[in-house]
């Protein structure tokens, strides 16, 4: 005989319905930014050119051999893109806050922003001097991961007893001003550059192809892979870290891993679309806010609600001063910057 | 070997040892009491057998091996810990906070077996709390929340309990009540108990043997009689008391006021009527 599952206990999950929902957002996000453009493509042609291309389907579509290009290799490659980043962002958000019990932390936290914008600092100078193939993003990103890796290791420094979550976070600080003190300084050395410059660390997919996606998404698909797995982890991450060791999980071991996934992914997400701000912590609270505390539920919900946030914000910067652009980082700081004050002002619940 | 042994421990933090060359055993099924004035490194001490406190001299022997090359997965399956402030995450429901117990259970990879929510149902039964399993924690009152923290490290199913002054936010029902929690499951679940514990009384009645702290030396040891007496709790505690113990209700302190004379001769007589 089966005896029915016991009725007072049931562990937090994303109930098909949330699931469904969030899907929902972000196929929608990305239907209407790939519907949306100033290059003024007939919505139902898309419509169509995009069903033609769906297995079994066949549709006729007026769209013209440039027009179809537009389709497919701008506005697709590029709503994707903002997909992606918004739901990498946004899980690392959420896995940095559990991480460090932290609602503030974001995915910028120990240094990434710091070190990518050093790195992309540096491949623009060595554009302008001579190096004109200067790739950008792998610069960016290898400046990223330095930066954490600067962290962390500075933050070892200090004896065992007493290293701790807020030793990490005061190191990453130290090490974002220092590096940021660099690229100021290089930036300066340099002021034919800084235009270029700036328009980086605002962020921006402009430039997006399936070339920028596909150099980025191993890392993306690693870091979603390895914090899915580990949001039971940050949810005994939430007792603190001598009651998670006492019920039998090491939180640095624990923090470690969470911090290079997310970390990995930060920087794959800034080396292909600049700093875009606050997308870690609008979207991880959002959901908090809307699902519960839990990161089983947490972890999955920001990827898709990441996603579709991201795109939508894109489609905002592109429409906004259509036909010039915002960058896309002053949509999210816009919304960003009154949303992180109230979470400052209710985070009193939160610790 | 059986029990847990601690041997020669010390603790140093900063400058000072905090715990100091601390030797002393707990066998199987035996409840010790671990009590001492303030800053007296019975937290500490329990933090050192426990793994939250390197020690930096001696060790701590379970079954015959010696903790500290244990996991911390193999360790939370050995020995419970019920901390005296637990953290209260925001948020979080009763049920999936004593689910957190099944950790040590649970592979990092898998997810909790139909056995584990069994556990962690039966744990919530043990300690009553079947109407406020869907409740918030942040929303239980002092007593409640003792008792969710109890049954979470009940549904770690481990033969040690720890406890770091389990009364201390409690007021007298809720604390004696406590007490009698932690009896029953000992009785019931066959556990060795370890507790840090304020109110003398109370450690007295529950405990098998206790264990004096003073300066982090383990400095008496022995049944409650023999430890709780006027001297030692005026040379370590600095305290004024009268102990008064009797065959029915073991062993009482209490408390005197500086130069009252008159309540010190009554005190006296009804320990002379008892």
């Amino acid at each position: 005989m089966v005896t029915p599952p016991p009725a007072l206990i049931r562990p937090s999950r994303v109930g098909p319905g949330r699931a469904a929902l969030a899907l929902g957002l972000g196929v929608a996000a990305v239907s209407v930014s790939v519907l949306v453009g100033p290059a003024g493509l007939d919505m139902g042609a898309v419509v169509a050119a995009l069903v033609d291309r769906l297995p079994l389907l066949e549709a006729e579509s007026s769209l013209t051999e440039r027009e179809l290009t537009i389709l497919w290799e701008i506005r697709l490659p590029r709503a994707v893109m903002g997909a992606f980043v918004g739901a990498t962002l946004a899980s690392a958000g959420a896995a940095y806050q559990g991480v460090f019990r932290n609602p503030l932390a974001d995915p910028y936290l120990l240094g990434v922003a710091a070190g990518a914008g050093l790195g992309a600092t540096v491949a623009i100078l060595l554009r302008a001097r001579g190096f004109p193939s200067m790739p950008l993003a792998p610069l960016a990103f290898v400046g990223a991961v330095l930066g954490v890796a600067l962290s962390y290791g500075l933050s070892r420094t200090r004896g065992r007893e007493r290293r701790s979550a807020t030793t990490l976070v005061l190191a990453g600080v130290a090490v974002a001003s220092f590096l940021t003190a660099v690229q100021t300084f290089l930036q300066l050395t340099n002021v034919t550059t800084l235009r270029e410059v700036y328009s980086w660390i605002l962020g921006r997919l402009v430039t997006v192809g399936w070339g920028d996606l596909n150099a980025v998404l191993p890392y993306m698909l690693a870091s979603w892979t390895v914090l899915l797995v580990f949001r039971r982890a940050l949810d005994v991450m939430a007792v603190g870290d001598d009651e998670a060791a006492a019920l039998g999980l090491s939180p640095r071991t624990i923090r470690l891993i969470v911090i290079t996934a997310a970390t990995l992914g930060a920087a794959a997400a800034v080396s292909a679309s600049g700093l875009i701000a606050f997308v870690g912590i609008i979207v991880p609270h959002t959901v908090r806010l809307l699902a519960g505390w839990s990161y089983r539920v947490i972890i999955p919900l920001s990827l898709l609600v990441g996603g579709a946030f991201l795109t939508a914000a894109d489609l905002v910067a592109r429409t906004v001063v259509s036909p010039a652009e915002l960058p896309i980082g002053v949509v999210t700081a816009f919304l960003g910057g009154p949303f992180f004050l109230m979470v400052l002002r209710n985070s009193g619940d939160l610790e | 070997m059986t029990g847990l042994q601690v041997r020669n421990v010390s603790v140093v933090l900063g400058e000072a040892p905090v715990v100091d060359g601390v030797s002393l055993s707990v066998d199987e099924g035996e409840w010790l009491g671990l009590i001492g004035p303030n800053g007296a490194g019975k937290t500490t001490l329990l933090r050192a057998i426990t793994g939250a406190t390197a020690t930096d001299k001696g060790e701590v022997i379970y079954g015959g091996s010696n903790l500290s090359r244990f996991s911390v997965r193999r360790r939370a399956k050995l020995m419970a810990v019920v901390p005296q402030n637990p953290v209260v995450p925001w948020g979080m429901g009763v049920s999936d906070y004593v689910l957190l117990g099944r950790t040590s259970h649970i592979g990092w990879l898998g997810r909790e077996t139909r056995g584990d929510l069994e556990i962690a149902h039966q744990s919530l039964q043990a300690m009553g709390l079947e109407k406020l399993s869907r409740r918030r924690l942040d929303e239980l009152s002092g007593g409640e929340l003792q008792r969710a923290v109890l049954a979470r490290a009940l549904a770690q199913d481990a033969p040690l309990l720890i406890l770091d002054e389990p009364t201390s936010s409690l007021d007298i029902g809720h604390g004696q009540q406590m007490m009698e929690m932690v009896d029953r499951l000992r009785h019931d679940q066959r556990l060795t108990v370890i507790s840090a514990l304020h109110d003398l009384t109370l450690a007295a009645q529950f405990c098998d043997r206790l264990v004096m702290m003073s300066d982090g030396k383990a400095i008496l040891d022995g049944p409650p009689r023999s430890v709780i007496t006027e001297g030692a709790l005026r040379d370590h505690y600095g305290a004024q008391v009268r102990v008064i113990s009797g065959p029915e209700f073991g062993v009482v302190v209490i408390p005197l006021r500086a130069g009252n004379e008159a309540e010190e001769k009554k005190m006296t007589g009804i320990a002379g009527v008892l």
